[in-house]
């Protein structure tokens, strides 16, 4: 028995118990948290592929059996999501936001759950602690009324995707009486070909679920404002760590598409692939236009968070080796620069105390550490090699023309230009331009800051030089659900279908050039210093008209045309569904509302009017 | 010892790239003068230009201003020596299409980060509308390269310009005529020429990016030009007319896109910037689907 896994969900609730003890002590809360997360990551360490555990729970006179097992993917995503943890508990030590450490362990317990296990139940458990956990952090951001709103509409999301993974938990534990995911896996596999439509329902309600935590269109709805008005230090985990969830969840249910080849194909692929294809598609364009306009910048990164989720699930949708191995990679490089990004956020929030891109401007001067972080996350994030989000995109596009989907494929191409141009305009308006003369007094992040940054710079760039340090855990991965891996040259490759890329000499090529570049900097005359006033102003002083560095900032309305361009999209609004369905079911409860009259006999008629139903239902089935 | 092989030959590529960058400009100037009935200044006014700009004092906004600047021109010479010209071909292996375009991307953000943390609202406005632009033309030209993906059933330009070897007949510019199409728009685009050059618009916003920069900085803004010029007309030439057997004709067959650029430049006026960008997603990106289509079907 390996008991050492039930630890690892065992050691974040100790933690988080204590915590909640202590959570009236700010620093001694967080260093809890800090240190669970670090203990963690050492019991990750012990955790090997192949372990299993297994208990059996007494519940009611019924034997529920749990189980716990390490597949390749499982112990990926451990590695990633509790190493990310620990950096951001460890940057949470110099932060100011109102965000519950004890909280925030009960989502680590949740999270090592949901990649070891492999009973429902237990993975659906550990789905709801996680959702709650998630939605009750979600409250206290910066802005009450605004989180109180977006945690709200997080919850109803959630409790929607809950009830659909349940219904589809116990429609599978009716057809094969067994609660593991390996068997009822292998049970769907075996009758897909049989029962196609069957099997597409059971897995769709999974599906509903993991797409609606993944923020994939159309259930992208909550994922801008859970993100925007969540405490600062907890944007970065439910961005880069939780969102992976969805993933993780599809990636254990992919596989049964592979049985689907019989099923009628469009563009060489099993149709239900190819319309999810195009759902990831649609989710990468939408968040990416929605993004353009945006003036808080954590919705701006919240919308491009989603649009790179829906890269992923546009890649492995495909479920070919390609595409699987550039889907997960770009997860993992998602949730590096990602979390990256909205670590600096946080920085540069607890400094200026606003998240309105309007508001600020001219930032790099004061934090240069954070200024730099910023600029290789978007650099990462808008694929730039030789830092880490280049493979990914790369591999994604390789495996999108293997498949021969040009439209999609430029649909793509079109999202990732896209999102150079948002990137760049919160590079722009937070870091570059004016500075306002509230921020002259603004410092660099404390140390345990900078620590940080420092370490994600290293990271991002690390990656992206030596590939084949994520690229070969994810070969393993892809061996291990029945497709061939790609090949793995070294370290410093990435191996693609139509043509190789080696890392390492993108980075040396663009050593040395710079090397030369700023020998000619130097060599040629020289150059002095000035303040920002001293602009060009075509002769005029900008100071006579009343203009003050906040005005003279080009921040707002920053890309007019593209908003002139794409205003025919605007009209529709998928958030406008939601709304009406609210408004509907507002009406239905005022109707039903009607029949409660508060009379005590009335609810006890309904009680046992129910009952009978059950009683009913179970007799008959 | 292979090290200082490639460093040698990539720092000449390097010097190759900018010398035959700033001799089209030179040209380019010339053509245009007489299009327009003028003398117009030598041929090689823009070497002359870069001496002298790199030999004036100037003033700077700050260290990410240096630093993009600096990094304009550097990594578009970092992603130059991947590039097939001709007989030289340093990296064979190393030449994928897309990274040497995400590469170029690279250039375009140290640009931009260094003309904005200037200050000046004209430098931001240039450059957003730059983006902007640039969502337009990348468009169409995505579907080109997956096109020519797709048919050639490679990604590396070594390989696409082998694939083209054995005479005219076989270049990709006759076997995908509509794709080449859509690839000279958009390279019309990529150049910054008219009807596409609402970043620069020296009547409207003070010639955009270039609004703060003097001295060695706008040296450096020109040698990025020249190397951009080197750059994307040696894609061209690399997809559709078949790279070349040595660096002349190459040079050559970059001056022949590059001609037709120019006449097209000096002719018309220029377009507002979402009509640029309606203009790019519909002709052109028309174009790269339909020849998209035929090479799929």
């Amino acid at each position: 028995m390996n008991s050492n896994l039930i630890w690892l969900i065992f050691t974040p609730l100790i933690g988080s118990a204590v915590s909640a003890i202590l959570s009236k002590y700010k620093f001694l809360d967080r260093l809890i948290t800090f240190v669970t997360f670090a203990i963690t990551l050492l019991l990750v360490f012990e955790t090997h592929v192949g372990q299993a555990y297994s208990m059996n729970l007494n519940f009611m006179g019924k034997v529920l059996n749990l189980n716990w097992s390490v597949t390749y993917l499982s112990i990926f995503m451990l590695y990633v999501s509790v190493a990310f943890g620990a950096i951001l508990t460890f940057y949470s030590l110099i932060d100011r936001s109102k965000m519950k450490g004890f909280l925030l362990l009960l989502i680590l317990a949740a999270n090592n759950w949901i990649f070891t296990s492999n009973d429902m139940i237990g993975f659906f458990f550990a789905w709801e602690l996680m959702g709650w956990a998630s939605v009750i952090s979600v409250l206290g951001g910066r802005e009450e009324r605004e989180s109180r709103h977006a945690a709200l509409y997080y919850a109803i999301m959630s409790i929607g995707g809950s009830y659909s993974m349940f219904f589809g938990l116990f429609t599978l534990w009716r057809l094969t009486g067994s609660f593991l995911i390996s068997t009822n896996i292998a049970y769907l596999s075996s009758i897909v070909g049989i029962h196609p439509w069957w099997v597409l329902g059971i897995v769709s309600l999974f599906f509903a679920t993991f797409m609606i935590k993944a923020g994939i269109f159309p259930f992208h709805t909550w994922v801008p404002a859970a993100y925007a008005y969540a405490p600062d230090t907890f944007t970065p985990f439910l961005s880069a760590v939780m969102s992976k969830y969805g993933i993780y969840g599809m990636l254990i249910f992919l596989p049964i598409s592979l049985m689907e080849r019989g099923m009628p194909t469009a563009f060489g692929l099993p149709w239900v692939n190819y319309i999810f294809m195009w759902i990831g598609v649609v989710t990468a364009v939408v968040g990416t236009v929605l993004a353009f306009f945006q003036d808080d910048v954590k919705k701006l990164f919240a919308y491009s968070s989603l649009s790179n989720l829906g890269y992923v699930v546009a890649a492995i949708s495909l479920f070919t080796s390609v595409g699987v191995t550039a889907g997960i990679y770009h997860a993992f490089n998602h949730l590096l620069f990602e979390g990256a990004l909205f670590i600096t956020l946080a920085a540069v929030i607890s400094r200026t105390g606003t998240s309105k891109m309007s508001e600020m401007g001219g930032l790099w001067k004061k934090m240069p550490v954070t200024f730099f972080t910023f600029f290789i996350g978007i650099a990462s994030a808008a694929g730039i090699p030789p830092f880490n989000g280049f493979g990914s995109k790369w591999l994604i596009y390789q495996s999108m023309i293997k498949q021969h989907l040009p439209f999609a494929t430029i649909m793509l191409f079109l999202a990732s230009t896209g999102a150079f141009m948002y990137l760049f305009k919160a590079f722009h308006s937070v870091f570059l331009g004016q500075l306002s003369h509230d921020y002259d007094k603004v410092k660099e992040v404390p140390v345990i800051g900078q620590i940080v940054e420092y370490f994600l710079m290293f990271a991002m760039i690390f990656f992206g030089v030596q590939p084949g340090y994520i690229l070969k855990p994810i070969g393993a991965i892809v061996k291990s659900m029945g497709l061939s891996p790609l090949p793995v040259m070294g370290n410093g490759y990435v191996t693609g279908m139509f043509s190789n890329v080696y890392m390492p000499l993108i980075g040396w090529s663009l050593a040395i050039s710079f090397t030369f570049g700023f020998i000619l900097f130097f060599v040629a005359a020289k150059h002095k210093y000035v303040p920002q006033e001293s602009n060009y102003t075509a002769g005029q002083i900008p100071q006579d008209w009343g203009l003050t560095p906040e005005t003279y900032q080009f921040s707002w309305n920053f890309y007019q045309p593209v908003e002139k361009l794409f205003a025919p999209f605007f009209k529709i609004k998928v958030d406008g569904f939601f709304r009406g369905l609210s408004d509907w079911t507002r009406i239905t409860g005022a109707a039903v509302k009607q029949i409660f009259v508060g009379n005590a006999q009335m609810y006890m008629f309904f009680a046992i009017v129910g009952l009978i139903i059950f009683v009913i239902a179970g007799w008959v089935a | 010892m292979m090290f200082f092989l490639k460093l040698i030959q990539g720092i000449g590529v390097g010097v190759l790239s900018i010398s035959v960058g700033l001799l089209f400009m030179g040209i380019g100037r010339k053509i245009t003068a007489r299009i327009h009935r003028r003398y117009g200044p030598p041929a090689i006014q823009n070497f002359i230009d870069v001496f002298k700009l790199f030999s004036k004092n100037s003033i700077s906004h700050g260290f990410a201003y240096d630093l993009g600047l600096v990094a304009g021109v550097s990594a578009l010479l970092a992603a130059v020596v991947f590039l097939p010209i001709g007989q030289i071909n340093l990296f064979p292996t190393n030449s994928s299409l897309i990274m040497i375009l995400y590469l170029m991307t690279m250039a375009y953000l140290g640009m931009a980060m260094g003309v904005s943390s200037s200050g000046n609202p004209n430098a931001t406005i240039g450059i957003s509308r730059a983006l902007t632009m640039m969502m337009g033309y990348e468009v169409p030209f995505a579907a080109v390269i997956f096109s020519v993906y797709i048919f050639a059933r490679t990604g590396s330009l070594t390989n696409i310009v082998a694939a083209q070897s054995g005479g005219f007949l076989n270049w990709n510019m006759v076997r995908l005529p509509f794709g080449f199409l859509a690839a000279e728009i958009a390279l019309q685009g990529m150049l910054g020429e008219k009807p596409f050059d609402m970043a620069i618009a020296p009547a409207e916003i003070a010639s955009g990016p270039m609004v703060e920069l003097g001295g060695k900085y706008l040296g450096f803004g020109m040698l990025q030009h020249a190397v951009g010029l080197f750059l994307e007309t040696g894609i061209m030439v690399n997809l559709f007319m078949g790279g070349a057997s040595n660096v002349w004709i190459f040079v050559v067959k970059q001056f022949e896109l590059f001609f037709i650029a120019l006449l097209v430049n000096a002719i018309l006026p220029r377009f507002r910037v979402e009509e640029g960008v309606a203009f790019m997603w519909k002709i052109p990106l028309l174009l790269g689907v339909i020849q998209a289509l035929i090479v799929v079907l």
